[in-house]
């Protein structure tokens, strides 16, 4: 709702809009009535500071005196056409001012619709969309890497001698390689998009804190030992709160939108003059 | 005096809540990769000092993403049958699946990390109103008819964006279409958008747009302004459009004023040099001005990335300038014309592409004493439907009409007054990976920035290129070749100071294979310098590549093709050839401490099927000869210069 309002507020045509009617009113008040000509017009200070924060906007930089004169002389010019106008009921049928003014109102109704949900309601939600918040398992790993074309014929014989030397709680370092040595907490998309499909495969059911392998990736050979795995699975509220309220939000504008429409369009009924159906009060 | 009381009531009413605006971002995820939950039972190094990375700050993984992406929200795409809005580019950037403007459903083969969904500035927004026959637009008569056409038929849709196209390049749009009052509303939206589907630590999702500027008529120079920052300064100013103007000095003015006023800061992405018919590149200011230093310097600033590759074809190297350049030859090349296919005249290709760019820049440099082409890689799609579908077997095209289909390859994917191109000819692209410490926006855009980036034609290989004085080649060999890079040299996209007496530079490159793509077939390191009588020179060297047992150097420095596994009746390769990994250290053998210069790395898979080799498969079609049906998918890394 602060969105709706700061938009409106930041709206130049609204801010004349509001005027207008504020001043309609004052005027009906003061003088009982409707003026029948009313042949003021007032350049408000606060008129002027709406027509300096448009140019502003495209321009990045304040109108000089010339300019503001400019844009006040083009208002005033707009001002009188606009009253002779609507006093000649111009507005009426003008595709341009129908459009215009239906799509302020969606405008408003777009960014006005969301309300804060209760936990109660986005917990509704998670459930009811288990699927699009799955936690994906997430995996502590450290690997030493074998290119099989650097050892050949004797690359089973190097994997042993290696897997011997880290059981026995040795440093190997293993062949060059860009690869990452560890990964920690990384999520099995992560691992995937690193080390490819086949060798995250491996991880699913690998004991912790043992050496694994040979696994095979489309780079070469690996052991690998896994110190943690985080098995994932649905997601609680406290895990993708921000998304929840995101989408459920979205959801709820679209919703909150089409029941008000509903609602002014159960107010009218609507008659086919060509076939002379009818359809009353929705449809 | 009633009316000034009535306004400052109102005032003193409403005043404070225009206060409170914008909305807040949220705070990055505390689950972060990388991190140690402290749920970890131990930080599994068994000894102390067995990690190389304790204690160091670097990026370790390269962040993949498209920084150019349009929406049903762009006027050419909406007309040409566009219906995902950016919530569903954006979902689909981050792996979701969603249903194709044709009916397809599609999704990536792996999420990106960030993408920059960049509609055009220009009318942002109008076209949905086009479509769906908006009464106020639908007074104009050529509105009207663009309308019906996009209604009748997806070709006639097609011919509508080009009319559309046409009439933007040659300044006839309809004034329908240039009201500011849309633009604002859509921008505000799309803040709002971005704003929500940014998740600091998982997925960035940038503001940004794009500034098409087609001077004299289809001469692409397009601009895509990325942003740093968020909604709350994105809002401030509404976009820059070419209605304003389409001088790209004006852009950078523009963007220098936005970042006066909000504080935040801005970078632009020029591309497809390669349809700019001469002026991309050309070696004056926009109006015909002779270059100065302060020209150079503001479009360097501004301007830190070229996109040299995307499904418009690439803009790195054409084989009349590399003459040299036996991987230039027939690759991705849309050299015919401009964006309207205005036919090129002699000389306007040497102001196209960015290797040239990037020669000119050193001489400009002599001159003004700035470098106005110190571009780094980037790489993006261009697509116009929402799909960032940059993989060959998965490739989803420019727009709706191109969409999988079984005549696409010999349709018109271009066409303007019988000059056409067609739509075999183009390209599943690109990428830009980059170098970032971790996945937001800030530093993502920071290291656009430092241009440590590299641009990719659609697979995700890793690659690492360092510059300095002092690699050896135990470094290519040593445990962890990027924390050597780092302590011993500048990386990709920086400068190498002046080299002390004897010193020639070295550079550490490697590059792993995307594991879902093919193997590596070679690491190349280009250089280009200005030479001691003033002549710009260029030359390729091979410096790291697979086979090594059965490949051997030929005198003049060139390899032996690695050779090719594509099986076209199925459209599939083996990796039995090619390596899945390449390091090496290379120095320059022909250094001179005196001239000006620079190097980057391009780096070539084996070859693979094109797009078109799996439309043949899948559709059981069969194309014409001249159709290439097997690429050499490749990365080209930001340069690394050396001044003197």
């Amino acid at each position: 709702m602060v969105h709706a309002v700061t938009r409106f507020l930041r709206e130049p045509l609204l801010h004349f809009f509001l005027l207008g009617a504020a001043l309609f009113g004052l005027y009906s008040w003061l003088q009982g009535g409707l003026p029948s000509a009313p042949t003021e017009i007032v350049v408000s200070r606060g008129q002027v500071q709406s027509l300096q924060m448009q140019f502003e906007r495209v321009w990045q930089r304040p109108a000089t005196g010339d300019e503001l004169r400019g844009l006040i002389d083009g208002w005033v010019k707009e001002e009188i056409l606009y009253r002779e106008g609507i006093a000649m009921a111009l507005d009426r049928d003008d595709p341009v001012v129908r459009r215009r003014v239906g799509q302020k109102l969606e405008f408003i109704l777009d960014s006005a619709a969301p309300t804060p949900a209760t936990d109660a309601q986005l917990q509704a939600w998670l459930d009811a969309h288990p699927n699009d918040y799955q936690i994906e398992p997430t995996y502590s790993l450290r690997q030493v890497f074998f290119d099989p074309a650097r050892h050949g014929d004797r690359l089973d014989a190097a994997i042993a001698t290696a897997r011997r030397a880290l059981e026995s709680g040795k440093l190997v370092e293993g062949d060059t390689t860009l690869l990452p040595h560890e990964m920690n907490a990384a999520r099995a998309s992560e691992v995937t998009r690193v080390f490819g499909n086949e060798f995250v495969e491996g991880l699913r059911t690998a004991a912790l804190g043992r050496w694994h392998g040979p696994m095979r990736s489309d780079f070469g050979v690996h052991l690998v030992e896994l110190s943690n795995r985080q098995n994932g699975g649905r997601a609680t509220l406290n895990d993708v709160r921000a998304e929840v309220e995101r989408d459920l939000l979205h959801a709820r504008a679209e919703d909150a939108k089409a029941a008000v429409y509903e609602k002014l369009r159960a107010n009218y009924r609507v008659r086919f003059e060509a076939d002379g159906t009818v359809s009353s009060p929705a449809g | 005096m009633r009316c000034i009381t009535v306004i400052f009531l109102l005032g003193a009413l409403l005043g404070p809540l225009s206060l409170v605006h914008g909305q807040q971002t949220s705070q990055p995820n505390a689950s972060d990769i990388g991190e140690i939950q402290p749920a970890d039972p131990k930080k599994f190094y068994k000894e102390p000092g067995y990690s190389p990375y304790a204690g160091k700050h670097y990026p370790e993984r390269p962040l993949f993403g498209d920084e150019h992406v349009h929406t049903a929200w762009s006027v050419d795409a909406g007309l040409s049958g566009a219906t995902l809005d950016p919530v569903a580019a954006v979902r689909f950037a981050r792996g979701e699946q969603v249903t194709s403007a044709s009916g397809q459903p599609v999704r990536l083969s792996r999420p990106l990390d960030w993408v920059a969904v960049t509609d055009h500035s220009d009318a942002m927004g109008t076209v949905a109103a086009i479509r769906e026959g908006n009464p106020e637009m639908m007074q104009d008569p050529t509105l009207k008819r663009w309308h019906d056409m996009m209604n009748a038929s997806l070709e006639e849709g097609s011919k509508a964006t080009f009319e559309l196209v046409a009439a933007q390049s040659n300044k006839k749009l309809p004034a329908a279409l240039t009201d500011p009052k849309w633009a604002k509303t859509f921008w505000e939206h799309n803040t709002a958008i971005m704003e929500q589907y940014n998740q600091p630590g998982r997925f960035t999702a940038f503001i940004s747009y794009e500034w098409t500027s087609n001077a004299g008529g289809g001469d692409n120079l397009h601009r895509n302004v990325i942003y740093r920052d968020g909604k709350k300064l994105a809002d401030q100013v509404l976009p820059m459009t070419t209605f304003q103007s389409e001088n790209p000095e004006d852009l950078w003015k523009w963007m220098a004023a936005w970042e006066k006023k909000t504080g935040g800061k801005l970078l632009a992405i020029p591309h497809n040099g390669n349809l700019s018919n001469g002026r991309m590149f050309e070696l004056r200011m926009f109006l015909g001005g002779a270059m100065t230093k302060d020209w150079a310097q503001q479009r360097q600033q501004y301007e830190p990335l070229f996109e040299a590759i995307q499904m418009k074809g690439q803009s790195e190297s054409h084989p009349s300038l590399s003459v040299t350049d036996e991987f230039a030859v027939g690759y991705e090349l849309w050299d015919r014309g401009n964006l309207n296919i205005v036919p090129k005249k002699p000389g306007m290709i040497e102001h196209e592409y960015l290797r040239q760019a990037l020669k000119d820049g050193l001489k400009v440099e002599q001159q003004l004493g700035a470098n106005p082409f110190k571009y780094g890689m980037a790489g993006g799609t261009d697509t116009h439907n929402s799909l960032t579908a940059a993989e060959e077997d998965n490739f989803f095209a420019k727009f709706v009409s191109a969409e999988p289909r079984p005549d696409r390859w010999n349709e018109d994917a271009m066409k303007f007054n019988g000059r056409v191109i067609k739509g075999w000819e183009m390209t599943a692209a690109g990428y830009t990976a980059v170098w970032a410490m971790e996945n937001t926006r800030a530093a993502i855009w920071d290291a656009m920035k430092r241009r440590e980036t590299y641009a990719t034609s659609g697979p995700r290989m890793t690659v690492r290129f360092f510059g300095g004085y002092d690699f050896v080649p135990r470094d290519a060999t040593s445990r962890s070749p990027a924390i050597t890079g780092y302590t011993k040299g500048i990386p990709m996209g920086g400068d190498l100071k002046k080299a002390a007496a004897g010193k020639a530079p070295t550079f550490l490159v490697a590059a792993a294979k995307d594991p879902l793509s093919g193997n590596l077939d070679r690491i190349q390191i280009i250089k280009g310098w200005l030479d001691a009588s003033g002549k710009l020179q260029e030359k390729i060297f091979n410096v790291a590549w697979s086979d090594a047992e059965r490949r051997k150097a030929q005198a003049d420095g060139k390899l032996p093709a690695v050779g090719n596994t594509v099986d076209l009746k199925t459209a599939s390769w083996t990796n039995t050839i090619g390596d899945p990994e390449l390091m090496t250290v290379w120095k320059d053998p022909e250094f001179d401490p005196a001239l000006k210069a620079f190097y980057y790395a391009r780096v070539l898979e084996i070859p693979t099927p094109r797009w078109t080799a799996y439309d043949a498969v899948y559709f059981k079609v069969k194309m014409d000869a001249k159709v290439p049906m097997i690429t050499q998918e490749r990365a080209f890394t930001s340069p690394i210069w050396y001044t003197p």
